[in-house]
Formats: C-alpha cells, sequence, structure tokens
C-alpha cells in the first residue's frame, strides 16, 4: 500500500514537471537567427515554406502577391500557405505558440510589446529598418517601434474611428456637432450608434477631445502607461483622466447618456436600407472604422433597375463636436494601425526570405492594391497620395479625424474596461458631485491594473 | 361553509395552474425564441449583418447558398466536424463498452480503485488539460492543419472513463446469461457480442448519440488545436471566424444558416432514436 502511495504522490510531480519542461521548450526552441549582415546580398536562394496569417478579407490577394513576388525573385520556391486568422486571433494564437505560429503574421499596433516579449517578433535592422523609415509615416513607424527599434512592416493607418451617416437624415453641416445630430432625430425611429458608455476604446474619444478648432493643442486627458518591455509588465502610468479635464469629459457623456436616441452599438447593419424602409429602430450615423466602410455603403446603396448599386446614401466625416459649459469640444479618437509581423526565424536564410517578403506585402505597390481590393488605408507614403485614396470618403474623413487624434500607445487591456465601467455608470441626470465620485473611483482603480496588466 | 371553502380550493388549484402555465410558457418562449431568431435571421438576405429583428427584411436562400459556395469554406469545417464526429463515435462507444462490460462482469485486483480513481478523474474538467494537451499534439504534429487526427485523438482518449451510465444498464442485466453462454461453450468475446450487446440497444444508442453529439458542438478544444488554421477547422470554430469585428457586418445572416445547418443531423438523430434515448439514460441510472 505504500508503495502505492509513493507512486501516486510522484505521478502528478512528474506530470507537471513534463508540461513545465515542455512550455519552456516551445519558447526557447525559437531561434533567433538574425541576420545581421547587409540581407539583400546575402545567398538566400533556395526553398521555402512559409505559414502566413492574413484577415480573411485579402487572402485571396495575399496570395497572388506572393506569387508576384516569386515570379520576381526566381531565385526563391517558395511554397506560401497563406490563411485566413483575424488579427485578434493572430495575437492570441501567436501569444498561446510561437513555434507554431505564422512566420508571417498582421496585428493591431497596440499588441507590439506583448508579442515582443513572447519572443513572436524580432527587432528589424538595416536596410530592412530604412526601408520602413524611408517609405512609410512617420507616425506608422513609431507605432511598430519600442524604445530600441522597430519591430514589425506597418501595414494600414486605418484603425481608428469617424462617423458613418445616412445622408437622407443628416447633411454634412449637422454632423458637427453632437446635439444638434441629436435633435434631429428627437421623436424619430432613429437613433446615434455610438459605444461611448459601452467600450473604452470609443469611451476614449471623449477625454482625447481638444478644443474645437484647435487640433494644434493638447488634448484633454492623457493616459500613459510605462511597460517594461522585457518582462511585458506595465510598471508605471501617468493619467489626467480623472482630473479636472476628465469631469468636462464626464459631462459631455451626460449628452449620450438618453438612450431614447443613442445606442450602444456599432453596427452599421442598423442602417435602414438604401432601397426600401425598414421598421424598428435604425441606425442615424454610426461611429465605427473603415473595416465597415463597404458595408455600410452597400447598406445604404442606391440600385439602378438591373440592382447594381451605383451609389449610396452613405456620409462619411470626422468625429462631432460636444458643448460643455459655452466651449465646443471635438471628439479624438485613437489613430490605430495595422502591422505584419515577421516571427523570429530558426536560420538566417529563412530570417532573410521572410523579412524580403514582409517588405513587399507592405511595399507601395501592395498598399495601392490591397487600397483597391478592400480599402484599406496605406501607411506607404507614396500609396497615400495615390488620387483613389485621398478620394476615398472613409479615408478622408480619418484624414481629417487624424489631426484630432492621439496615437493609441501600450496600455493594459483592463484600462479599457476601467473606462468603460466609468463612462457606462454616467447617467443624463448625473450631477457634477456624482461623476467626481465616478472619475474618483477610476483613478483608483488604475493602481490595480499594475499588478494585474498583462 | 363548506360548498365556499371548495370552491376556494378549486380557484386557488386553478389560480396556481393558471400561473404554472404561465411561468413555463415563459420560460419555454425564452428558451425557444434564440432557435427561432436563429432560424428566421438565416433566411434574411435584405440585411446580412447583426441585428435585433426577429423577422428577416427579404426572405431568401442566399446565406444557404453562400455556405455551399466554394469561397466560403463552411463544406470544409463541416466535413471535418462529420469525420471527427464519426469518428470519435465508433471508436468512444466501442472503448466505453468494452470497459462497461469488463469492470461489470470481472473481477480483479484493483478494480475498484480504478472506479474510483477513473470517477475522480472525471470530475475534473476537460480544458484544464487543454495547453498540455496542446503541448502534446504538436509533438506530435496533430496541431493546425493537422488537428482533425490531433481532436478524434483527445476526443476519444478518455472514452473508456465514461464506463459508470452503460455500467449500470450492463449491471442490470443477469450474470446467469453469460453463465449459460459460457456453459455452451461460447468465449467472452462471443458473449459480450452476440449475448450481451444485442440487449443493449437503448444504452448502445445512448453512447453513441452523446459521443457524436461530444465533438461535434465541441468549440474550446477545437479552437485551440487548430489555431486559426482553417483546413483543421472544425464547424464551431470556423464560424466563430464569421463573428470576427470586419466579418460580422456582412457574415451574421450566413453564420446563422450555418447554426441550422450544424443541427440538422443532431435533429433528425435525435428525431429516429428519442425513444432509446430515454430508455438508455433511465436504464442505465441504476445503482452499479
Amino acid at each position: 500500500m505504500k508503495k502505492y502511495k509513493y507512486i501516486l504522490c510522484l505521478l502528478p510531480a512528474f506530470l507537471l514537471a513534463s508540461c513545465n519542461f515542455s512550455y519552456t521548450y516551445v519558447i526557447d526552441g525559437v531561434e533567433m537567427g538574425e541576420a545581421d549582415e547587409d540581407e539583400d546580398d546575402f545567398d538566400d536562394s533556395g526553398s521555402y515554406k512559409i505559414k502566413v496569417w492574413v484577415d480573411q478579407k485579402i487572402k485571396t490577394l495575399t496570395e497572388s502577391q506572393i506569387e508576384a513576388f516569386v515570379t520576381d525573385n526566381p531565385k526563391y520556391k517558395i511554397t506560401a500557405d497563406v490563411q485566413a486568422v483575424s488579427e485578434g486571433n493572430a495575437t492570441s494564437n501567436m501569444l498561446l505558440d510561437v513555434s507554431d505560429g505564422a512566420d508571417i503574421f498582421v496585428f493591431a499596433q497596440d499588441q507590439l510589446a506583448r508579442l515582443k516579449v513572447a519572443g513572436a517578433l524580432g527587432k528589424i535592422t538595416d536596410k530592412f529598418a530604412d526601408f520602413i523609415v524611408e517609405n512609410n509615416s512617420a507616425d506608422s513607424v513609431k507605432a511598430a517601434s519600442l524604445s530600441d527599434g522597430i519591430y514589425a512592416y506597418p501595414l494600414t493607418s486605418d484603425n481608428g474611428y469617424f462617423l458613418m451617416y445616412d445622408k437622407r437624415i443628416y447633411n454634412e453641416n449637422e454632423v458637427g456637432n453632437i446635439s444638434t445630430m441629436l435633435n434631429k432625430i428627437k421623436g424619430t425611429n432613429s437613433k446615434l450608434y455610438f459605444k461611448a458608455q459601452s467600450d473604452g476604446f470609443y469611451t476614449a474619444s471623449y477625454f482625447l477631445a481638444k478644443e474645437k478648432d484647435h487640433p494644434e493643442q493638447d488634448s484633454l486627458c492623457k493616459c500613459d502607461w510605462d511597460l517594461d518591455e522585457i518582462t511585458g509588465q506595465f510598471t508605471k502610468y501617468s493619467d489626467t483622466f480623472g482630473d479636472d479635464n476628465g469631469l468636462i469629459a464626464a459631462k459631455g457623456i451626460k449628452e449620450i447618456a438618453d438612450k431614447a436616441l443613442v445606442a450602444s452599438d456599432n453596427s452599421v447593419s442598423k442602417f435602414a436600407p438604401g432601397t426600401g424602409s425598414a421598421s424598428g429602430t435604425t441606425a442615424a450615423a454610426v461611429v465605427t472604422g473603415i473595416w465597415d466602410y463597404e458595408a455600410a455603403y452597400n447598406r445604404l446603396g442606391i440600385k439602378d433597375d438591373k440592382g447594381n448599386i451605383v451609389d449610396s446614401y452613405l456620409g462619411c466625416a470626422e468625429m462631432p463636436c460636444y458643448k460643455v459649459g459655452d466651449k465646443e469640444y471635438h471628439l479624438g479618437s485613437y489613430d490605430g494601425y495595422k502591422l505584419m509581423g515577421v516571427k523570429p526565424q530558426t536560420t538566417k536564410k529563412r530570417t532573410s526570405v521572410c523579412r524580403k517578403l514582409a517588405r513587399y506585402l507592405t511595399s507601395e505597390s501592395c498598399q495601392t492594391e490591397r487600397f483597391h481590393e478592400v480599402s484599406w488605408g496605406p501607411t506607404n507614403i507614396n500609396s497615400s497620395k495615390n488620387p483613389s485614396v485621398l478620394s476615398h470618403p472613409g479615408l478622408a474623413a480619418l484624414a481629417k479625424q487624424h489631426e484630432y487624434a492621439t496615437q493609441q500607445g501600450q496600455c493594459p487591456g483592463d484600462w479599457f474596461l476601467s473606462l468603460k465601467t466609468a463612462a457606462g455608470s454616467i447617467s443624463a441626470n448625473s450631477t457634477d458631485a456624482q461623476l467626481t465620485q465616478i472619475l474618483k473611483n477610476y483613478k483608483d482603480g488604475l493602481k490595480d491594473l499594475l499588478s494585474d496588466a498583462d | 361553509m363548506a360548498e365556499r371553502k371548495h370552491m376556494s380550493m378549486s380557484t386557488k388549484r386553478r389560480i396556481g395552474n393558471v400561473a404554472s402555465y404561465v411561468t413555463l410558457a415563459l420560460i419555454s418562449i425564452i428558451w425557444i425564441l434564440p432557435f427561432v431568431f436563429l432560424l428566421l435571421r438565416s433566411f434574411d438576405v435584405g440585411n446580412t449583418g447583426p441585428s435585433s429583428a426577429i423577422f428577416p427584411e427579404k426572405f431568401g436562400f442566399g446565406n444557404y447558398i453562400y455556405l455551399f459556395t466554394a469561397g466560403a469554406d463552411f463544406l470544409k469545417w463541416y466535413f471535418n466536424t462529420f469525420i471527427i464526429a464519426l469518428v470519435v463515435c465508433v471508436v468512444q462507444t466501442a472503448m466505453q463498452f468494452s470497459m462497461s462490460y469488463v469492470l461489470s462482469r470481472y473481477r480483479f485486483k484493483l478494480r475498484k480503485f480504478m472506479m474510483n480513481f477513473m470517477l475522480v478523474l472525471g470530475m475534473f474538467p476537460g480544458f484544464l488539460t487543454m495547453i498540455v494537451l496542446y503541448q502534446v499534439l504538436k509533438t506530435i504534429g496533430l496541431t493546425g492543419a493537422n488537428a482533425v487526427p490531433g481532436l478524434i485523438l483527445v476526443y476519444v482518449a478518455s472514452s473508456g472513463m465514461g464506463y459508470y451510465v452503460s455500467k449500470g444498464f450492463l449491471d442490470t442485466l443477469p450474470k446467469s446469461l453469460d453463465e449459460a453462454a459460457l456453459v455452451d461453450g461460447a468465449t467472452r468475446a462471443q458473449i459480450f457480442v452476440r449475448v450481451i450487446l444485442p440487449l443493449c440497444k437503448p444504452i448502445l444508442i445512448y453512447t453513441v448519440l452523446t459521443s457524436f453529439m461530444g465533438p461535434w458542438g465541441d468549440y474550446v478544444f477545437a479552437y485551440t488545436v487548430s489555431l486559426g488554421n482553417e483546413a483543421g477547422m472544425n464547424v464551431a470554430a470556423g464560424l466563430n471566424s464569421w463573428l470576427a469585428p470586419n466579418m460580422i457586418n456582412d457574415h451574421f445572416a450566413p453564420f446563422c444558416a450555418g447554426g441550422v445547418v450544424v443541427a440538422i443531423p443532431v435533429m433528425v438523430l435525435f428525431l429516429f432514436l428519442q425513444k432509446y434515448y430515454v430508455e438508455g439514460v433511465t436504464g442505465g441510472a441504476v445503482k452499479g
């Protein structure tokens, strides 16, 4: 009987130990394979199997772009396994298992530090870094960088939000101010769809606002987080969201706490169809991003006799203003970028080829092609000057909003949750004392995020 | 006075009945509404994005047609799910029954300990082992695109541990049947296949159904093991990818249609085997 007891004690210990070893192996199993020399002169010809994760919408396009790369570079025999994985899933999958993850993948900029800490990104050096700096907007390069260098290739500049509206309800002069917008839809079955009270990413727009017509000024509030880029822990924060200027934002939020006029949603399918009518509540305007542009355009599309969409009632504009006291504030937003990352490879040759492929996929020609295919805003300087890009209503609205936007840095995911909780507690009847208390609670909660921050 | 009391009792009963029926009707509506919503939205070709409206803006079969078009990947996910569920169903049923038979009919050293040990192990939620299982599967190359065999392995690996319901049923069958067959010269295997199994139809069907439904509706393991690779996804993980922020606005109605198509095989199985299912559950719920 004693023997069994020993075995029973040792078995779990052995199992735990083996789990630990296997996990360590995964993280350590990825070799950096840095090619420090000038990779363009480096003999990296050969056959490669490369796994690429991109959004479903650009899967086919990416396959054809990789084919074009291989045609232009016959010394590489690349078997590309392009898989449709959304940016969010790409990040979580890479964090789960770097070694089984894609060689090249797309992710949102705010995940850069986490991915670096997890060993999913290597520092980009030499000609590749020069290429990124020379060809992309300064803000996008900043988004792809950590304190010690560049870690990813800028891919799109459109990961922010703006206002989409139904031209049958508003004209372009009426979408500059939230009060005007809400007054116009009073007593109708239309609402403003804005997640300012249900999603911290959108709540921030009130706190990041600037005085109307003064984009050069600082935003009302700031919340910066210091990240230890080795441990991936947030070590410090500097926050003014919970201070006096935060109270201005909180007062602004009161206006949209009227559930009869504002819905906490951002689905463009709530627009009444361009052809025919819709029953129930419909959207007069929606605050969302370029990823919904096509769906919104089609939803509000005007069709010809053959059923083809020839025009649309969709209007796009920068974020509107809100008024507190006698001052008007232009809603801010976060400027967001999508980046293309290259996983540290097992050999120098693979590192070189993957980097060249990522460089190609984020080049002017590929970004322009991507814009024409799915309307993604380019980060490439030349591509963003393309007349088609400049005349795109959604991207034009984003460009205008850019003046009032703040670049999204690294922050704990739970910070958005704290913001959402604070905004969600605000009602149309909240007194100043109540708002101050809400902000105080928010500020007190930030300390907890330091120890919990991932 | 007595009459008034009688009337009062009758009224009370009536009020009680009405309250019960109203409550039950409300619960039924709450339970059934999501299914009605799913079904109706699956026919909405006017608004393919998320909507709280139950009735379609424009009725059509476009979403179902989309599921079976080349670019939708749904067929691939459906096929993966079907293969996984079918193989698991066969292997798990065989393993579970063999295990139950052995534990019911044989007496050997550590039998009791083994039964208790498996019972305790079975109480731990499966997902606790997810990361370890993932690492093991990865080591043998059964993740990502090869997730289908990997998932089959995961689902059938612990099959024997689900022995207790079928063992409960087998315990109700008299051992004299086995003994009579033994006297007639049958081997243990022959007894199991020719004598015991034909008597176990209800519990056999119950086991087949539950072992088919487990992998058919699984999301957590399927998503983790496939690691975002479409080729290895099952239908739950695949359909979920249509709910990503940049997909949902033109994929919500096809998602609902997918949900309906996924439910069809299970519904058909239940419709035909419902009688045995109930017999199996009640037959196995006997102290073993």
